[in-house]
């Protein structure tokens, strides 16, 4: 699952490893979204988190519901987006055109910190089958992340292309199902579900 | 920006008992054209198109006309989004072709494609389903197609490059979509798979 929306979000500046917290109605979406997953799976959940505050509290919201508590796993956490963190997207494309359009085509550009594209895979994918693998047939598993580290890890687990992404930005609040079976491995069942 | 909906047919009595359906032609049942009724706003919301593309199998014909009732569209039909033809197979159940069928029940178990009479295999459904969907997709727009489970599963497999075979992307549910957008000569990119109804979240997607 993405995390609820902040200010950020609203203003379009890019978060990365930027620990940016919920807002009143990021608090509130986080609120409905653990409504519609608790109504849609049940309240017998394993939640799992991204160490930043814009999930973390997502996870709580839906922790509380399930009556458990989220366990922070920095493999979730968001890529970092290096020197472009805090900017909007219009600052970005004035400040660094040629690794904005490189970005824009779906390609990582080549700036001072940004997470590579095949390492955030890796480690979120690696997250996933070690939460997963460690749950009993039949658990659900909830991990509260970022929209690029969703897209990345799961694209990693199924074998897609990992850039440029074959698999769409996730809206805030938004979720995506996957199943694990001994016989057929991962599988994606749903992609982009909206809770709120 | 292309946008492409591909949308699987409601349920059938054969979907019910767990019968391979394939190129049987089997009617939609009355939760089925509920289903396709249940469906139809959301769809006319996020695709409001004035023409949708249909297997001519009457299941997702019907299905078709009750989304194209809702939208205001035309239904043409074409069949090469039929469903994969499962030849001597269509009309059993999974019990029955483990018992009947062992050996092509057991590659076909695994993920490879069995050599029973009549089966059509991957690549052949790829390359019909996708050359209508190139014909349609030529110009940029919206565009909505009612299909089948596993020609529909082949299509986006082959759109997002993944191996014919592959197992990575469930089914669709009745009367659920896949979205997926393409820019430009840039590559297909999924938006949404059995993500409309948020009730269905709790059953299993028919594998």
């Amino acid at each position: 699952m993405r995390h609820a929306r902040t200010g950020f979000n609203t203003e379009g500046r890019l978060q990365g490893s930027l620990d940016v917290p919920l807002g009143a109605d990021g608090l509130e979406q986080a609120e409905l979204v653990a409504v519609a997953l608790v109504a849609a799976y049940g309240p017998r959940l394993t939640v799992v988190t991204s160490p930043l505050a814009r999930a973390s509290q997502t996870a709580d919201a839906i922790a509380r519901l399930a009556g458990t508590v989220a366990i922070a796993d920095e493999r979730v956490t968001q890529r970092s987006y290096g020197v472009w963190e805090g900017h909007t997207w219009t600052e970005v494309r004035e400040q660094w055109p040629a690794e904005y359009a490189r970005r824009h085509e779906g390609y990582d550009p080549e700036i001072t910190g940004w997470g590579a594209s095949d390492a955030v895979g890796a480690r979120v994918a690696e997250a996933l089958v070690e939460r997963c693998g460690a749950s009993g047939d039949d658990d659900v598993v909830v991990v509260v992340s970022h929209g690029s580290a969703i897209m990345l890890g799961v694209a990693q687990l199924l074998g897609l292309q990992l850039v440029p992404s074959r698999l769409g930005h996730l809206d805030h609040g938004s979720w995506n199902e996957l199943t694990l079976t001994e016989n057929v491995g991962w599988r994606l069942t749903r992609y982009g579900v909206t809770g709120d | 920006m292309r946008r492409l909906f591909l949308v699987r047919h409601g349920e059938t009595a054969w979907n019910v008992e767990h019968r391979l359906q394939g190129a049987s032609d089997i009617p939609l049942n009355d939760n089925g054209r509920a289903q396709a009724r249940a469906a139809a706003p959301a769809l006319a919301t996020l695709a409001p198109v004035k023409r949708i593309v249909s297997s001519d199998l009457s299941r997702a014909l019907e299905t078709a006309h009750i989304l194209a009732e809702a939208m205001g569209a035309e239904v043409v039909t074409d069949a090469r989004l039929r469903e994969r033809s499962y030849g001597v197979w269509e009309g059993l159940r999974e019990d029955v072709r483990q018992v009947d069928h062992a050996d092509e029940h057991a590659r076909w178990a695994q993920g490879l494609e069995p050599n029973v009479e009549g089966y059509e295999y991957n690549a052949t459904v790829r390359d019909r389903a996708l050359a209508l969907i190139e014909e349609i997709t030529a110009e940029d727009g919206t565009y909505v197609c009612v299909s089948h489970g596993s020609t529909t599963r082949v299509a986006v497999a082959a759109l997002l490059g993944l191996e014919l075979g592959s197992r990575a992307l469930g089914n669709l549910g009745n009367a659920q979509w896949a979205e997926l957008t393409q820019v430009g000569d840039g590559p297909w990119v999924l938006r949404s798979l059995n993500a409309s109804s948020l009730s269905a979240a709790s059953s299993t997607v028919d594998a």
